[in-house]
């Protein structure tokens, strides 16, 4: 009977895993032909990531940029589509963030096509006059070149929908809203190397001469800058006289200047102490006036990586351009080009990702306990697994440390990896103090729950997970202390109310008896993380508020991020004093527990999405799900476990369950 | 039980805490330089009342303005209500003009943007270093030196010398025909050197800044706020206009060939939301007496304003329609405007115009 | 660990007095009122999203009762939605956080320290409590002896270039939310100054407040209080139910618009109607308004008139505090992330005149501390906007706080982190040291 409920346990697991990998669908196909005939080699996209850039007032990897700009406008790591091969047979094509970013300035007639813009509102469709082709399928996606065909519906849409208040605004509203930013996102994107994809005819011999040929681009305009400098001084202010090609010339450098103008930094400054990277339209009016050096480099590279044929010559064009932006770079004080590269290396390592593998094995190992409690060797298996995992946990966020140079918490993001660190953490040590093989499954199971969410999270937030701060939170100090400290006791609350859960299911399933030992040391271990838990979160919460009376002149504001934190050291000190007074038994002590771990997600991100206070700069719509599955599993198990204590107020040991199988009984 | 007598002591309180007569606080001495007060200060002025004021001029007129007119010009009669203290050209030839404003506001860059970006259709306005320093008002000033195509006129030029106080900008602009101006320059610098503004009232620093107050960030009412009101409309409409489907407005139609008509509400006053619907035909902000003028008419049973412009239209949206007429009628109701806007080709416009005023007047909230 | 502890406490002082004393000082009231603050916490942060923190604020933390309004709501969208798309709402008595904290405080002292045994084992509690009750006095000395506001100055430029209508330098600083009616009497080079808090003059929202005084040779009506408002010309296109005052210089007269308040109550600026009736028989009616022009304006216009041959002013303002010591701002320096808007770092150089010329810079988590006060950086304006050359130039905006109790919650973290690690440091050992542990850990 027992491993029966063992069994369908690991039967529901089965099922969350095969509809998860169920849910995969045909990729788009892409109409028309592929300008790009073969993959972008693989050395260089490898070479091509370290490539510095400056975006959301930072420098960064340019496979960074390319990786959030996509999980952004395309909600997903990777995009896929299908093309027909040589033979006629459709072939799937998977690009990586840098390949879709490299095919979007190089190939912009390919990428506009590329299916990008997920919808998932059929009312998104209709709004912008698409017709319903009968998907059944409860997303769509549409590519630029499709959007284009309507941006001028939409873009009245959105400023007619940005004037509604954010929380009067329904599904469709919201939606076209976010369409209308991805769309201007993905523009301003394309836009970058926009201009390097023209060129002007020129007639005029005297402009032939300067540049040696009969059409001229930006890469020419930039190889030939004394001379076209030397054409421009000759002329006087209103340029009477001059020829009309080079009038239309100077429009068309008018146009290259201003075209990228609110796009990424691509060139380093050339004047020492600044630190505002250049476009490349700011970077051609330098030139134009008389920079020289690695800047103009770049911007030659770049123009051959646009305007050549042969992919091969494009990629050594771009590997050109990545040299010369390195050395663009690095002729400047500010910038250190190892740090670009150690982020390269996080983003490639992936070091959270790898740990969520060893964390899900370390699960398996400590169920395979539960079959073998005697075990000695599958619990330290399980247990070392666990431990690896949380070092490579670690050392990633360790990484994060330094390529930031703060403490281990800037934004929500960073929560999910530093709690689940924690977690497990806690997790281990209960287990270690009392080896009941249950701490054992939990720490592996919440580690790799927390961190799928930090990645789901990271692609549906879609913003740089690194960017600056705003003024108020830079201060390292607060952020090791405050932050630091309530967040520790996040993670208390969160494996209290884990281990909680835990109970209220072996009671429900009769797993082991409320008066059962294994049942008394989850309540002691409940009890101690609450101790640990309340210590911390209290000193956190005060520590807050003396932070908050230096930055805002006041110990106490009733914001709601404050009143979170409260709420979390009312539930656990007065869980601890129901306790201590007899007021709660087992039961009400562990689904108090349970209920307190509704109250830290609350406090952690629920807050955030309510769109109002002080703190609420870490705001993402697509937690809602997150926030409410929570509540609800959560609500489900205190009231099963309720009713469950309500029909067998005391339930009969049953001798079987005592003497059927060796595992259950030190359960 | 405690919070329930607390409760009832603290009604007790309330009930019997209001007496029929206050007395003012304890007298204290304070110096005036701790309590700076204008105890003078007209009425409109002590309330911050800016937009809407009385017909009469805010400004003195060539009174208080003295210069020399340069040889071979002339002065014409000023017209300080549109903003032109003094006015002058080049004798007999209309198609120059030179005209004095006196503390305008907006501030230095946004009246530089407005002249480089928005009248000669330059990428970018100049920094005020950059521009030469020259004798204005018996101060110094800057000079702006402009060629070009001036709101549709070819090889078109102005100077415009300029100081500042604050927010607030004294020009002299001169424009005209390219050849004309490159003449008159030094007749134009002549000028800006010999002004002199009397302290007689025209003062810029006496005139009232904007109460900006902390915080108070956004730019005023331009992003209109609150959703539109749920209660419908109903109106008349006339013959020929066809009800919009699908429509986010409270009420809207087409008719014609690329015209519309419609009823919405946007939060925020009255007289910068009709400078916004002017902007979209390129007009600039009215002045007191363009607002104190505009005509009235029925709307929702009772009086609102009428605006009609003609040029060309470019919605908030990128529409575009050259050749516009634009004819809003608008009135305040709480903190929102209630408005309904007919925009179209001119010709079109023109021949509903009646039809129009007549459905804003059968226009009721159901 | 569990019921023991309680048990032993039952002694004590018997009769009614022991009752209240054992009830008083019991750990289910305590349990009780910790759910009962959860609660109110909850349902208080919730009510911001509708009403705005400060109204929240006043119904939910600084009452004695109220009635708590749960709007349902499920997976973010409201339950059994009304017209306005409100969800379905559930009225819940509560007591306010004052009664609660109150108890709270009476429990912690009876319970948590009378008659709790002065143990070893014990310590760490004790000294918790202390820690919690130095907070929970910290709260009380900071509600209410504690005070603040903002204060707004522009950059002073040299000598000679100061616009004379500008702040540069203050030594007075304004409530956020609180309007007093200020009456001064021209006294020379000095002025005479009288004052009524907003609190009183609540009966002039739909009535009539008479204002006087014995020595006074009028009396003041105040009516037709708005709580936000704007002053406006009647046009001929505006209709008022207000009383419309004339202006003498001409033109259409003035009016009061009511606005419908914001929830952010800083941002409603009030204003009322005043009718002063002379013992002499003579009225003079006018209209007092709170808008605080500073710093753009030092000045303010109050409604005037003559009595009794001497010149009065009557001003709606924003309640004025003064600060010991003047500041002077010399420069503010706004540093942008590169090529985004959003600020990396901003902040003053001011200086205090009676400090010499010494400079101090105030920026974020940064405050000035001096003479009991704190100043802090808040806000910058004008905002939109970098600093272009020949640009207007900044000001900045800083809040100024009173509170005796500034530093105390600081000692009180100490003190609780002490005692909590104390306690659980030797409940964790005496646990591990227990034969539960060994029987446990053993299976």
């Amino acid at each position: 009977m027992i491993p029966a409920a063992m069994r369908s346990l690991w039967f529901g697991l089965l099922a969350v895993a095969v509809t998860l990998t169920g849910c995969s669908r045909p990729s788009p196909r892409l109409d028309g032909e592929a300008y790009r005939t073969a993959p972008w080699s693989a050395e260089l996209v490898d070479r091509i990531a370290s490539t510095p850039v400056q975006a959301d007032g930072r420098i960064k990897p340019l496979s960074v940029l390319a990786a959030f700009t996509l999980y952004d406008v395309h909600g997903r790591r990777d995009l896929k589509y299908s093309i027909p091969g040589p033979d006629g047979v459709q072939q799937k094509v998977k690009l990586e963030p840098t390949e879709w970013l490299l095919d979007v300035w190089c190939y912009p007639r390919q990428a506009a096509r590329y299916p990008l813009f997920r919808i998932e509102n059929v009312g998104v469709m209709d709004a912008l006059g698409f017709a319903n082709n009968g998907q059944r399928q409860d997303f769509e996606y549409l590519s630029y070149a499709q959007v284009f065909e309507v941006v001028d519906q939409l873009q009245e849409l959105a400023i007619q929908y940005s004037r509604i208040e954010q929380r009067e605004r329904n599904a469709v509203q919201e939606h076209i809203l976010s369409l209308w930013t991805d769309f201007r996102k993905y523009d301003r994107m394309q836009r970058q190397l926009g201009a390097l994809h023209f060129s002007i005819p020129v007639q005029d011999p005297e402009l032939q001469k300067v540049f040696g040929t009969e059409q001229v681009d930006v890469g020419g305009i930039v190889a030939n800058a004394d001379g076209f400098r030397r054409l421009l001084k000759a002329q006087d202010r209103q340029m009477r006289g001059a020829s009309p090609d080079l009038l239309e010339l100077v429009e068309f450098v008018g146009k290259a200047i201003t075209n990228d103008d609110d796009g990424a930094g691509l060139l380093s400054p050339t004047t020492l102490g600044e630190d505002q990277w250049m476009t490349l339209g700011a970077g051609l009016e330098l030139v134009i006036k008389g920079a020289r050096g690695p800047l103009a480099d770049v911007l030659v590279s770049l123009q051959r990586a646009v305007s050549e044929d042969d992919l091969s010559a494009k990629e050594s064009a771009l590997f050109a351009y990545r040299d010369a932006s390195v050395a663009a770079a690095s002729q400047n004080t500010n910038y250190d080009h190892e740090k670009v590269e150690l982020e390269t290396y996080y983003y490639r390592a992936a070091w959270h990702y790898q740990s969520i593998h060893w964390f899900l094995f370390a699960f398996v190992l400590a169920a395979a306990c539960w079959l073998a409690p005697r075990s000695r060797v599958l619990w330290a298996a399980s247990l070392g697994v666990t431990v690896l995992a949380l070092g490579m946990l670690s050392y990633d966020v360790l990484l994060r440390c330094l390529i930031t140079e703060r403490p281990p918490i800037k934004n929500l993001y960073d929560t999910f990896l530093f709690i689940a660190a924690v977690g497990v953490l806690l997790a281990v040590v209960a287990e270690i103090m009392l080896p009941r093989r249950i701490a054992l499954a939990a720490a592996p199971f919440m580690g790799a729950l927390l961190v799928m969410f930090a990645r789901m999270f990271e692609v549906a937030d879609g913003s740089d997970t690194m960017d600056p701060l705003v003024a108020v939170l830079d201060s390292n100090f607060w952020l090791a202390t405050h932050v630091t400290t309530i967040n520790i006791g996040y993670a208390a609350g969160l494996v209290a109310a884990l281990l909680a859960n835990v109970w209220i299911l072996m009671r429900v399933l009769r797993i082991a008896h409320p008066a059962d030992s294994a049942a008394k040391s989850l309540v002691r271990m409940v009890y101690g993380v609450t101790c640990f838990g309340l210590a911390f979160s209290v000193v956190g919460t005060i520590l807050g508020g003396v932070w908050a009376n230096d930055s805002w002149g006041r110990f106490w504001g009733w914001d709601p991020k404050e009143n979170g934190a409260l709420m979390i050291c009312l539930a656990q000190v007065a869980l601890l004093h129901a306790r201590f007074s007899g007021m709660v038994r087992d039961f009400g002590f562990v689904a108090w527990s349970a209920v307190t771990g509704a109250v830290v997600v609350f406090s952690w991100f629920h807050v955030n999405l309510l769109g109002i206070g002080l703190h609420s700069y870490g705001f993402s719509s697509g937690l809602r799900d997150a926030v409410w599955t929570s509540y609800v599993v959560q609500a489900a198990f205190v009231v099963i476990g309720s009713v469950d204590v309500a029909l067998r107020p005391n339930p009969a040991r049953a001798k079987r369950v005592a003497t059927a199988s060796p595992a259950v009984s030190t359960l | 039980m405690k919070a329930l007598t607390g409760c009832m002591l603290l009604l007790t309180f309330v009930a019997c805490g209001e007496p029929s007569q206050v007395t003012f606080g304890a007298p204290a001495k304070v110096s005036k330089d701790k309590r700076p007060m204008v105890w003078e200060a007209a009425l409109k002025e002590r309330l911050g009342i800016r937009s809407v004021g009385p017909t009469k001029p805010s400004q003195p007129a060539a009174t208080s303005v003295r210069a020399t007119t340069p040889e071979g010009w002339e002065q014409l009669p000023a017209n300080p209500q549109r903003f032109r203290n003094a006015v002058w050209r080049v004798a007999g030839d209309p198609q120059t003009d030179c005209y004095l404003t006196i503390g305008v506001g907006g501030g230095v860059p946004f009246n530089l943007q407005r002249w480089y970006v928005q009248q000669f259709g330059k990428a970018a306005a100049p920094a005020v270093d950059e521009l030469p320093s020259i004798d204005f008002c018996g101060r110094q000033g800057r000079l702006v030196d402009l060629a070009g195509t001036m709101q549709g006129k070819q090889d078109w030029a102005a100077f415009i010398a300029f100081y500042s106080e604050g927010e607030r900008v004294t020009s002299l602009k001169f424009t005209g025909p390219h050849p004309v101006l490159s003449a008159q320059r030094d007749a134009f610098l002549s000028l800006a050197a010999s002004i002199r503004l009397e302290a007689g009232g025209a003062a810029p620093t006496t005139r009232s800044a904007p109460p900006v107050q902390p915080g108070q960030s956004l730019p005023p009412n331009h992003a209109p706020v609150g959703r539109p009101a749920q209660a419908a409309y109903t109106a008349a409409a006339p013959a020929g206009w066809v009800a919009k489907a699908d429509s986010r407005r409270l009420l809207h139609y087409t008719f014609g060939a690329n015209s519309e008509v419609y009823i919405s509400q946007l939060g925020g006053d009255l007289r910068p939301m009709l400078d916004i619907w002017r902007g979209e035909l390129q007009f600039d902000a009215m002045s007191d007496a363009d607002f104190e003028g505009l005509p009235g008419a029925a709307f929702l049973g009772e009086d609102a304003v009428l605006m009609d412009l003609a040029g060309d239209w470019r919605g908030m949206t990128g529409a575009q329609i050259s050749g516009a007429r634009l004819v809003v009628v608008a009135r305040l109701d709480g903190d929102a405007i209630t408005f309904c806007k007919m925009v179209g080709p001119s010709a079109e416009v023109s021949a509903q115009f009646d039809a129009f005023v007549q459905f804003c007047g059968s226009v009721r909230k159901r | 660990m569990t019921a023991t502890g309680a048990s032993k406490a039952k002694k004590g002082p018997t009769g009614i007095g022991g009752f209240v004393y054992r009830t008083l000082g019991s750990m289910k009231l305590a349990v009780t009122l910790f759910v009962l603050l959860g609660l109110l916490t909850w349902l208080g942060t919730l009510a911001q999203i509708e009403d705005g923190l400060w109204k929240a604020q006043k119904e939910y933390f600084e009452s004695w009762f109220l009635i708590a309004d749960l709007e349902l709501s499920w997976w973010g969208q409201p339950v059994l939605p009304d017209e306005d798309g409100r969800g379905f709402s559930l009225r819940i008595p509560l007591p306010g956080a004052y009664p609660v904290m109150a108890l709270l405080f009476l429990n912690l002292m009876v319970g948590g320290m009378l008659r709790m045994k002065w143990r070893m084992r014990n310590v760490g509690v004790l000294v918790v409590h202390v820690g919690i009750a130095l907070l929970l006095v910290a709260g009380f000395v900071k509600m209410e002896f504690s005070y603040s506001g903002s204060l707004a100055l522009f950059e002073a430029p040299a000598e000679g270039e100061r616009d004379t209508s500008r702040v540069y330098e203050s030594a007075t600083f304004v409530s956020f939310h609180d309007y007093e009616l200020a009456l001064t009497r021209d006294n020379g080079d000095s002025v005479i100054e009288r004052v009524v808090p907003e609190s009183e003059l609540l009966g002039a929202v739909g009535g009539t407040v008479t204002l006087g005084a014995e020595d006074l040779p009028f009396k003041v009506q105040v009516h037709h209080w708005m709580e936000r408002c704007v002053p406006q010309a009647k046009g001929p296109m505006l209709r008022t139910t207000a009383p419309i005052i004339d202006d003498p210089a001409g033109g259409p007269g003035v009016f009061l618009r009511q606005l419908t308040p914001l929830p952010e109550r800083s941002a409603n600026v009030a204003g009322a109607y005043v009718t002063v009736l002379t013992a002499a028989g003579e009225r003079f009616d006018g209209i007092v308004y709170g808008e605080d022009r500073r710093p753009y304006r030092q000045h303010r216009y109050p409604f005037t008139f003559q009595a009794g041959g001497e010149r009065w002013a009557l001003d709606l303002r924003r309640v004025l505090y003064d600060l010991p010591f003047h500041v002077r701002l010399q420069r503010f320096e706004k540093r942008d992330h590169p090529g985004t808007l959003t600020a990396a770092d901003y902040r003053s150089f001011v200086e205090i005149p009676e400090e010499g010329d010494r400079e101090v810079q105030i920026y974020m988590n940064t405050p000035l501390r001096k003479d009991g006060f704190v100043m802090y950086q808040t806000s910058w304006g004008p905002q939109n906007q970098g600093q272009p050359s020949g640009g207007p130039p900044w000001f900045s905006v800083f809040e100024v706080a009173e509170n005796p109790s500034d530093k105390w919650p600081e000692y009180a973290c100490w003190v609780i982190a002490a005692g909590l690690m104390i306690h659980f440091t030797l409940k964790l050992r005496r646990f591990l040291g227990s034969s539960v542990h060994q029987s446990l850990a053993q299976g």
